[in-house]
């Protein structure tokens, strides 16, 4: 393998689908042992692919709002691999993309969002900081456009996103003596989630193309994870505290 | 009319923002868990008019918006004061236990969603303001106070969320970023970052005068035109985008 991550042990929720699995080939082929973590099967076959292009992958079955689930996941890590250097925590509600105005919020969606991407994240700081700290290792949180700048469809999504970025500021505040940097990415990707937001609203797609000035909307393998892939290498080690928009200029108010 | 909604606890932020409101010659009523009233409907020894209020559901606020509108008149705008005070403890994150965690962010935030959701149904009749008064904390971070940055940029976040979907009913929605300071009654424990940058202006701005004055200014129609900004009242502390 060659790459920026060469023998660094990278944790990656959500990674069964979408741009999670993306991250976790991306990691791979830099060099990384990856632990995929997800709910459901889908992160074997993402472990499948891992391996089938020379990689290294453990897969752990993780309800990321379940600390015990988290808390296995990065044992595995130090267990199968004998370390954790970075967590990637990708994870979002089965809702994310289910369009609900705010004023139509109920509490189980609401809960739902708070529970996997916010608690998610709670769990994951918590389980893994021992080990990131050890090693001077990277907790990387996935947040999204609709939290720079909120979202009608989705203002739920947008919520639990935005608290994301409010965690990893102060994370990244208090982790900084500790050796852990602590950064958001907020990408704009196809994904099977804008996918269906592509057949619930047709218009969608061609109003993006319109309003990102690269004119696509990126590619989460060729577009995304080289800077995630770069994010938790050594050459981003003095960036922390960071939310770094990687949407083909599509936002560009920060 | 203004209503203010917090804790209504002695060491609550809201009542010194509802006195300050009221002194530049706002009609304010005080919308509390604790309304510190002697009696129900009697005004409290400060002579703020209070509704009971604990932000519990959309349909609670919503009543208590009722109530308070039938106490002083018509509400033009609503202020939600705080995350609450347990949610502006300080520790470490990993010391914080799972229970500690849903009562200093979860709680919060679905206290925040009710009192957006119960406003907007009074406050799409005529128009009108939400505003949410948060910490500059979670605009830069903040070491011991990760769940209150938390909290405070989900509503930075829902904020401008709220004010796309409520623009065409002319509410706007915003925030105003004041030094942790003043909202929390951690005493000697600062929530602000030491050290470094300075304080730009002469004196920190306090809640009763300086941030009650950019309220009032806030909610009038000079502001018609803004929604789902962030107004730093810091004293030119962090000057961020």
């Amino acid at each position: 393998m060659t790459g920026g991550l060469d023998g660094r042990v990278v944790l990656v929720t959500g990674g069964g689908a979408g741009i999670g699995r993306a991250l976790c080939l991306a990691c791979a082929d830099a060099g990384a042992h990856v632990v995929v973590s997800s709910p459901g099967d889908n992160g074997l076959d993402t472990t499948a692919l891992v391996t089938a292009r020379g990689g290294s992958a453990l897969f752990v079955r993780t309800d990321v709002t379940v600390a015990a689930d988290v808390e296995a996941a990065v044992d595995g890590a130090v267990q199968s691999f004998g370390c954790l250097d970075a967590v990637v925590h990708n994870a979002t509600s089965r809702l994310s993309s289910v369009a609900e105005p705010i004023d139509d919020i109920g509490d189980d969606a609401w809960s739902d969002h708070l529970a996997v991407s916010l608690r998610g994240a709670y769990h994951c700081a918590r389980a893994a900081q021992p080990q990131l700290r050890a090693r001077g290792g990277s907790f990387l949180l996935m947040t999204s456009p609709a939290a720079l700048e909120g979202s009608v469809a989705l203002p739920a999504y947008g919520a639990v996103k935005g608290a994301l970025r409010g965690l990893a500021k102060s994370l990244a505040v208090e982790w900084g003596p500790l050796g852990i940097t602590v950064n958001c990415l907020s990408p704009l990707a196809q994904t099977p989630a804008l996918d269906n937001a592509y057949r619930e609203n047709p218009a969608l797609e061609p109003r993006l193309r319109q309003v990102v000035p690269l004119g696509r909307v990126g590619d989460p393998e060729r577009d995304i994870a080289p800077v995630v892939v770069f994010l938790l290498g050594a050459g981003a080690r003095y960036i922390t505290g960071q939310t770094i928009v990687v949407d083909g200029g599509r936002f560009t108010g920060l | 009319m203004i209503v203010v909604l917090g804790e209504g606890a002695a060491d609550d932020p809201a009542p010194a923002l509802a006195v300050g409101l009221r002194r530049l010659g706002e009609p304010v009523v005080l919308g509390a868990p604790d309304t510190g009233a002697p009696d129900t409907g009697a005004p409290r020894a400060d002579g703020l008019i209070t509704v009971p209020c604990a932000m519990a559901s959309a349909d609670e606020v919503a009543q208590a918006l009722a109530r308070a509108q039938e106490a002083a008149g018509p509400i033009h705008a609503v202020v939600l004061v705080s995350a609450g005070a347990v949610a502006t403890v300080k520790g470490e994150l990993t010391a914080l236990e799972a229970a500690e965690w849903s009562e200093r962010v979860e709680k919060p935030l679905r206290r925040t969603l009710a009192c957006l959701q119960g406003s907007h149904r009074h406050l799409r009749v005529h128009g009108g303001s939400l505003l949410i008064l948060l910490p500059t904390l979670s605009l830069v971070g903040s070491a011991g106070f990760a769940p209150w940055a938390a909290v405070a940029e989900a509503q930075r976040a829902l904020a401008k969320s709220a004010a796309r979907a409520w623009g065409p009913e002319r509410v706007t929605v915003n925030c105003v970023a004041v030094s942790g300071e003043l909202l929390t009654s951690n005493g000697a424990i600062s929530p602000d970052r030491p050290g470094l940058p300075p304080l730009s202006l002469a004196t920190r701005p306090d809640m009763e005068t300086d941030v009650a004055a950019v309220v009032a200014s806030l909610v009038t129609r000079a502001w018609a035109g803004v929604t789902g900004a962030t107004v730093a009242v810091d004293g030119g502390v962090w000057m961020t985008p």
